[in-house]
């Protein structure tokens, strides 16, 4: 019973001590981030294998030829003129790729069966009249075997998975790949952003991103171009402190407002500068913004569920359901959704009936301090430096001292029962006169 | 006995009966008090039939008070205390595991719609207590408590010769519930800010909603950590008192955790038996003298509160 009690004091004793060491840890662990949390660094792409096959210089032979057109079945004439000059500044160009990696289906040139069209005197036939060199800019259109241009880019398109196989499968998932799935073969592949020969390194200014999306999505490009992001890629093309659309969308797999994970997730994309120190400084920006939304009300359901993986989103406010998608502007600016009175409506967004002095209800995306918020601050100091340490230490000093009196009286008790017992044995056996056991005793018997 | 000596009824003498019977209204008044008081101590002793000697600590009402609390209380700090260190990566885990930040926040709030209720419960026993019973209760605070605390600690440190002897409620209980009044009416006060900043702000500035939280997480933490420290000292390591559940506590437990309340109780079952014979008295003689005052004609019946004396 005695044991069995005192066993299980060690125990609550052992609970105790491991709930206070994990305040302690939970209280000196803010803000810091496991290593393993960190983006993994991207694995290099596969090298782009040039497949050795026929010399392009048999390509070229036709497609050098300014005159050089083909027409689709649906009547419409393009030219098969290639550039050389453009592909060699491309990034194949360096790399030696030839005209076969891309176009492998288009060995059987020019010579095939269903191009009747072309023989032997159309390409061959000198001034003179006999067989010999192609004729220069010779007028020559041939049938190709394509519906129409959309049908031939779709087409050849196919090839740059066959190299590009990380992109092809981060693209998979794009809205628009499930666009083009869906059967609007109008929405984007390669070849649409990238170009076909003229190739170049992605973005190339920066700024060239946006030009490139707003092709399509022109009232989006429209409002960025006005927003405070999409203006200073304006004014410095390479400006590296500003998210294009790639930013936040992904660059292959793009991604939509209602991809699961989308809303969640762009916290983490906005924290990526806004809670950067330095890169604020610059432009004389807090990078309190960040902390402080993840300690809010709003943040903290937020980043709960996008540690969670892409699922539900959450219900609570990211960045951009108050500072506006892509029509960011600084919160001084009388177009921002979050000046002045406008802050209101933004708030009514989601909380209807919510009055004026609803939108001071909150940080404002500050740290407590003693000189903008004392009360908080007040607060924080009393609970922190007096209050948790002033109580919990007193108590446990109370306890302390209590425990080792109880502890030292029940060794006493032990003690003197002990004792007891002896006397108790001692006059059984026959003790002397004075009460004592001895090795007298033991002699006698 | 005087009264039965005075046998006529003038009108002078009529008034002197009605004095008397007013005299004898007013002490059966305070024997009744008195009787009261003895009995509701009295009461808390029972006798099991193994002839042992228990004690009433709790009545069954405060029990499930206590019960439901404990329930209520253990979900409000485990799932308030997931939220406000939820920045931590394996505590979001826990979140998500237990269903996500959401779900967490409306497990939070039914139990904090129970620990309303319990206290508000509570507080209309109190409030029933003071007004109706006129009572203190025995949670009052006493002059004797804080000398309680400090000979506490001065025998702790050798300096005194015994622990202070404790009434129905030691002063570490007693501080235990203050505490829990003041920081259960402090959370609800806060909580209910938090759940409601649209409709607070109609009154209050809109910063009194980041106070509201700033005091509604300190004060859980300080609460949490007290209850572990303390609580979990004096009520589990400390000794095994399960009176709280089982509502009773043995003669032995109540001789060494509360011997002021163990005497008070067993004075007052003594108390009790004696109370009862001085009523039952004054009863008849009231009998006796209402009889009398009935008028001389009627034949007078023999005076009960000599066959009570004689019997």
């Amino acid at each position: 019973m005695m044991m069995d009690s005192k066993r299980r004091g060690w125990a609550i004793l052992g609970v105790l001590g491991g709930m206070l060491a994990l305040w302690f840890g939970l209280a000196a662990g803010w803000g810091v981030q496991p290593a393993w949390a960190q983006p993994l660094p991207g694995e290099e792409a596969p090298t782009p294998q040039a497949d050795a096959g026929s010399p392009d210089t048999d390509c070229l032979m036709c497609h050098t030829n300014h005159n050089f057109r083909g027409r689709f079945a649906n009547g419409q004439v393009i030219s098969l003129y290639v550039d050389v000059g453009e592909f060699e500044n491309s990034v194949h160009g360096p790399e030696g790729l030839e005209c076969i990696a891309c176009h492998p289906n288009t060995r059987a040139y020019p010579h095939r069966p269903d191009q009747a069209q072309v023989d032997c005197t159309t390409c061959h036939l000198s001034e003179d009249g006999r067989v010999g060199a192609v004729v220069r800019d010779l007028d020559l259109v041939v049938d190709l075997p394509y519906a129409d241009v959309r049908e031939m880019v779709l087409r050849i398109n196919q090839e740059c998975q066959s190299c590009h196989e990380e992109a092809a499968k981060e693209a998979q998932d794009s809205m628009h790949v499930r666009a083009q799935e869906s059967g609007n073969r109008d929405a984007p592949v390669c070849a649409d952003c990238h170009g076909s020969h003229d190739i170049q390194p992605p973005g190339q200014p920066r700024a060239r991103v946006p030009q490139l999306c707003g092709q399509c999505h022109r009232p989006v490009f429209t409002t960025y171009q006005a927003s405070v992001h999409g203006q200073a890629l304006q004014q410095n093309p390479n400006h590296a402190d500003v998210p294009t659309c790639v930013s936040c969308h992904g660059v292959h797999s793009v991604r939509g407002p209602r991809t699961p994970g989308f809303h969640n997730d762009m916290i983490a994309v906005c924290g990526q500068c806004h809670g950067d120190a330095e890169r604020m400084a610059r432009y004389d920006l807090s990078a309190q913004v960040y902390v402080s939304y993840l300690r809010e009300f709003h943040g903290r359901a937020v980043n709960v569920a996008r540690l969670a993986g892409p699922g539900p989103e959450s219900a609570e406010a990211t960045c951009y359901d108050c500072h506006g998608v892509h029509n960011i502007q600084p919160v001084d600016d009388p177009r921002a959704t979050v000046h002045g009175e406008r802050l209101l409506t933004t708030c009514q967004q989601c909380h209807p009936a919510a009055g004026p002095r609803f939108t001071t209800a909150w940080n404002r995306h500050q740290e407590p301090s003693w000189e903008r918020t004392p009360v908080l601050a007040a607060i924080d100091w009393l609970y922190g430096y007096v209050l948790i340490p002033g109580v919990i230490g007193s108590f446990l000093l109370y306890i302390g001292l209590d425990a080792r009196k109880r502890w030292q009286e029940k060794r006493r008790a032990v003690h003197r029962a002990l004792l007891e017992a002896e006397r108790e044995l001692a006059r059984e056996l026959g003790a002397d006169d004075d009460g004592a056991f001895d090795d007298e005793d033991l002699l006698a018997e | 006995m005087a009264l039965s000596m005075m046998k006529t009824s003038s009108p002078n003498k009529t008034d002197a009966w009605e004095r008397v019977l007013e005299r004898l209204e007013l002490k059966r008044r305070l024997v009744l008090r008195r009787l009261r008081q003895a009995e509701a101590w009295a009461q808390r002793l029972k006798v099991l039939p193994d002839g042992r000697r228990v004690f009433l600590r709790f009545d069954p009402v405060l029990r499930y008070q206590h019960f439901v609390f404990m329930l209520a209380f253990t979900t409000l700090a485990i799932t308030g205390l997931l939220q406000h260190f939820s920045h931590h990566l394996w505590v979001a885990r826990v979140v998500n595991v237990l269903g996500g930040m959401e779900a967490l926040r409306v497990v939070h709030r039914v139990a904090a719609l129970i620990s309303i209720g319990v206290s508000l419960h509570h507080v209309a026993q109190i409030l029933h207590m003071w007004v109706v019973q006129r009572r203190r209760g025995a949670m009052w605070p006493r002059w004797k408590d804080f000398q309680d605390l400090w000979h506490t600690v001065r025998y702790n440190l050798g300096l005194a010769p015994q622990r202070p002897q404790h009434d129905r409620f030691s002063i570490e209980e007693k501080m235990e519930y203050w505490a829990l009044l003041w920081g259960q009416t402090l959370m609800m006060v806060t909580g209910l800010m938090m759940w409601f900043p649209v409709l607070v702000t109609r009154w209050l500035p809109g910063e009194a909603i980041p106070v509201a939280r700033a005091l509604h997480s300190w004060e859980a933490i300080l609460a949490t950590l007290a209850v572990m420290v303390w609580h979990g000292y004096h009520v589990h390591l400390k000794t095994r008192n399960t009176s709280i559940f089982t509502g009773y506590l043995t003669e032995e437990e109540m001789l060494e955790e509360h011997p002021l309340e163990y005497r008070r109780i067993v004075a007052a079952h003594r108390r009790v038996q004696q109370l009862r014979r001085e009523l039952a008295l004054i009863e008849a003689q009231m009998a006796d003298v209402r009889t009398r005052l009935q008028g001389p004609g009627q034949p007078s019946p023999a005076p009960a509160a000599a066959a009570l004396r004689e019997g």
